[in-house]
């Protein structure tokens, strides 16, 4: 347990880190995008905690259905008390403890272009628990949907719209369930949608 | 692991054949493998002589078109929908796609392996038969006969599809530069000619204004009989007065007149008129190479039909016809034109059928198409107006006379009905004892609504001035189109009541030049098409044309080119009107038959930018429109 106090990093954050290593594959041949979508227990970047991660594949303007991750995370020993857990997620799931579930997670998205909705909070919020754990910032590069649903439209930069409001404006049918795999698939099919008409240059 | 995005996939394909006939688990297993991809309207799945892929595809969202390319034009095939099955070509053959497939609207798919798919093929009996039944059958689903959208059998060209080509709206080509003679000329000399020249016909001309026609059969019929001196004049054996027609006619339009007049020569000329110089001449034969299969053949199949179904079938053929012509951007008119023409031998025929059932008619009568029909101008399945006009009978005889126009009306409407049209709302039909009468009533119910137009309790609709004589007595029609002329002349009462129609309609753009959008109860922002911009232009027509005392020119656009021709000052603002008439037809038809509706309401969000700007220029002249009307029927009393 040394890397708990920084002397040693777990292998699995230097996995991660090794894949950034090599030269990132450019967005349009072949790269892997892994799109991403939270459920937490609030708002508050510092005392809210993740309860789950749901994440889908895509290469090629493909979404693969079967390159697919979802997380719940035990909230059991969590300090917040602000805890609800959705219904629909207290059924028969396997709960991984927050050191488990981001192992997983960085080692499911590797050096993938991570693409979210309204992905500030989100991000930061992995960013504290990989902190509490001793470890560094997310390196993958992040695209945010809303930022190219404002620069196809036109709007300002920093106007933001929920997931329901763009699922309308795309005319794609919602999700009842609110699970966070059923809003990481929809945002792949916004990404799809938006992918084309915005130049990605980074 | 549940993938729960895989148990949404499966959620929708369990509700599609053959998917259907799957368990849940291995709906998930599929669903587990599929990749989702997004076209946007214009891009393309794959391409006719693409070697295929590894995928088959079932459209998820969206509209997918299948397209042929036959005489080097894209023909559309299909129109794929929610659930449709496309690109199974590979799981049977070895060679390349046949179609293209072309998203029509932004649609997301999801693509199967088929080499993970092929195993369920041959392990379910359901499943392997489905395939094998859509692949013999022709359909796309054979478990589908009414909406067979589902399934789209790659490999199979039927001659049936293929009869929806457009040449038919195409400008045909003729000789222009026919042989002529003047009719002095000795017979025997152009007999001499065109046995020389190999034609079968020469125009007669007197200061190259054409003036008759002699043709193989005139020779056979009155000189071979001997009925003629071979050395007499061509002007005692032509044929007089010649069939003309204008340039650049449309192939469609070509055969029907030969059809109409029975003749198998038409001599162009430039303006289609007699009286002015010939420009051409156009044979059967120039018809017979320049199609394969056309409108013509519709008509001809509606003259032999005997049920409603059967004419469902052809008026179907004619929707096909439309989509190709509005896909190739065929010219408004051209495309009217046949459509109207075609509707018309549609509702002869339904009044045959209905004479047929109900036995002999107890008096002369005439039926006459109201509203779009009557105007000639109707593209899409929408309502039907019309009404019947019956000779005059005894008092104690009218009863039963009425009788049996409303049952024969009734058969002619639910005939139309299960065709696919619509009943007017307005109950304007025949059907309606108010508009099945004799000959005096009708008269006097013109004179009523001339003379009193705006009074309470007089059901007047302007419709009934767009009346289009379909079938029965010709007199009755001429004796009523010759009253009406003559109560119309100068009553000013009346065209400031039309003329008002015409203003008070609501206007489309707002105060900023904004589309004025309505919002239907589901929340979707639409444009009232027909009310804000349609039935303006055909008012405006409408009350214009009958002010200048015309009553012949039955279509808007037409008229508004008539309008154009007698009054020069305004000219430039009805030359206008009619492009802008054409414009709005266009964009009813387009949308209306992409989303099976009637087009009056346009969906906002899925106009193109360019529709939105045709749509307010329109809007623009009509406002121009309304100040001309306003000013010359005097209208600022009135509102």
């Amino acid at each position: 347990m040394e890397w708990l106090i920084g002397k040693s990093d777990p292998v699995f954050w230097k996995e991660y880190t090794d894949t950034f290593s090599g030269t990132q594959s450019k967005t349009d041949d072949g790269a892997r995008f892994v799109v991403f979508d939270c459920q937490k227990t609030g708002l508050d970047w510092k005392n809210d905690s993740i309860l789950s991660i749901g994440c889908v594949g895509i290469i090629n303007n493909e979404l693969i259905v079967n390159d697919y991750l979802e997380l719940y995370i035990d909230q059991r020993g969590n300090t917040t008390t602000t805890v609800h857990i959705n219904p629909t997620i207290s059924g028969q799931v396997v709960r991984y403890t927050e050191l488990e579930a981001i192992s997983k997670f960085l080692d499911y998205i590797k050096n993938a272009y991570l693409v979210g909705l309204n992905t500030n909070l989100d991000i930061e919020m992995i960013n504290q628990v990989l902190k509490r754990n001793g470890l560094g910032k997310l390196k993958n590069i992040i695209l945010d949907v809303n930022v190219m649903h404002n620069l196809k439209k036109k709007i300002s930069y920093d106007s933001s719209s929920s997931l329901e409001e763009l699922c309308d404006m795309y005319n794609l049918t919602k999700n009842h369930r609110q699970n966070t795999s059923g809003n990481a698939y929809l945002i792949g099919l916004l990404f799809l949608k938006l992918a084309k008409h915005v130049k990605l240059d980074y | 692991m549940r993938n729960p995005i895989a148990e949404r996939i499966s959620d929708f394909l369990k509700k599609f054949a053959p998917f259907s006939y799957l368990n849940y688990a291995e709906l998930v297993s599929i669903s587990d493998k599929i990749r989702v991809l997004n076209l946007d309207k214009g891009e393309v799945l794959f391409k006719v002589d693409q070697t295929p892929s590894q995928y088959f595809y079932i459209v998820s969202s969206g509209t997918i078109g299948l397209t042929i390319i036959s005489d080097a034009e894209d023909n559309l095939i299909d129109k794929c929908t929610e659930g449709a099955i496309i690109g199974l070509r590979p799981i049977f053959a070895k060679n390349n796609y046949l179609m293209t497939a072309t998203a029509r609207e932004d649609a997301i798919v999801y693509a199967i392996s088929i080499a993970d798919f092929k195993d369920y093929i041959y392990n379910h009996e359901e499943v392997t038969n489905f395939f094998l039944e859509s692949f013999s059958s022709n359909t796309r689903n054979p478990h589908d006969e009414e909406h067979r959208g589902k399934l789209i059998s790659q490999n199979i060209i039927s001659n049936e599809q293929v009869t929806t080509d457009i040449q038919y709206f195409q400008p045909i080509k003729y000789n222009a530069a026919p042989i002529v003679a003047a009719p002095t000329d000795i017979v025997k000399f152009i007999a001499q000619t065109m046995a020389r020249t190999k034609i079968g016909s020469v125009i007669i001309q007197e200061n190259n204004y054409p003036i008759g026609i002699v043709t193989d059969h005139d020779l056979r019929a009155k000189i071979a009989t001997g009925l003629f001196e071979v050395d007499c004049k061509t002007s005692d054996i032509m044929s007089s007065p010649v069939v003309t027609v204008t340039e650049n006619i449309s192939l469609a339009e070509a055969q029907m007149m030969m059809l109409k007049h029975n003749v198998g020569y038409l001599c162009v000329t430039k303006d289609g008129t007699p009286n002015t110089h010939i420009s051409g001449i156009i044979s059967e034969h120039d018809v017979v190479v320049a199609q394969a299969n056309n409108p013509g053949v519709l008509l001809k199949r509606i003259k032999k039909a005997n049920s409603a179904t059967e004419l469902k079938i052809i008026r179907e053929k004619l929707t096909n016809l439309i989509q190709n012509s509005v896909d190739k951007n065929i010219p408004m008119s051209h495309i009217t034109n046949v459509a109207s023409e075609i509707t018309k031998a549609l509702t002869y025929r339904i009044i045959e059928l209905g004479i047929e059932e109900l036995g002999p008619t107890p008096s002369t009568f005439a039926w006459f198409n109201l509203g779009s029909q009557g105007r000639s101008e109707q593209t899409l399945l929408t309502d039907v107006d019309n009404m019947i006009v019956f000779n005059d009978v005894s008092p104690e005889n009218y009863d039963n006379t009425q009788k049996y126009f409303l049952k024969l009306a009734e058969f002619v409407v639910d005939t139309f009905v299960k065709i696919g049209y619509k009943r007017c709302v307005n109950l304007n039909m025949a059907t309606n004892p108010l508009w099945c009468k004799s000959l005096t009533d009708w008269m006097n119910q013109y004179s009523l609504w001339i003379s009193t137009p705006g009074k309470k309790g007089n059901t007047f609709n302007a419709t009934f001035f767009d009346f289009d004589f379909i079938y029965g007595d010709h007199i009755i029609e001429r004796t009523l189109t010759e009253e009406v002329s003559t109560k119309i002349a100068d009553n000013k009462m009346f065209y400031a009541y039309l003329g008002t129609e015409v203003i008070k309609s609501p206007p489309g753009l707002s105060f900023f030049g904004n589309l004025n959008l309505e919002t239907n109860p589901e929340g979707v922002e639409y444009f009232d098409l027909k009310n804000k911009v349609l039935t303006p232009l055909v008012n405006a027509a409408r009350v214009l044309v009958l002010n200048k005392n015309i009553i012949g020119h039955k279509n808007t656009n037409q008229r508004y080119k008539m309008l154009a021709e007698i009054d020069e000052k305004n000219e430039d603002l009805f030359l206008q009107c009619a492009e802008a008439y054409h414009d709005v037809l266009w964009l009813k038809t387009e949308y209306g038959l992409k989303d099976e509706v009637d087009g009056d309401i346009l969906p906002i969000k899925e106009l193109t930018k360019l529709d939105i700007t045709k749509l307010k220029s329109c809007i623009k002249v009509i406002s121009q429109l309304q100040d001309l009307i306003k000013n010359r029927f005097q209208l600022t009393y009135f509102t």
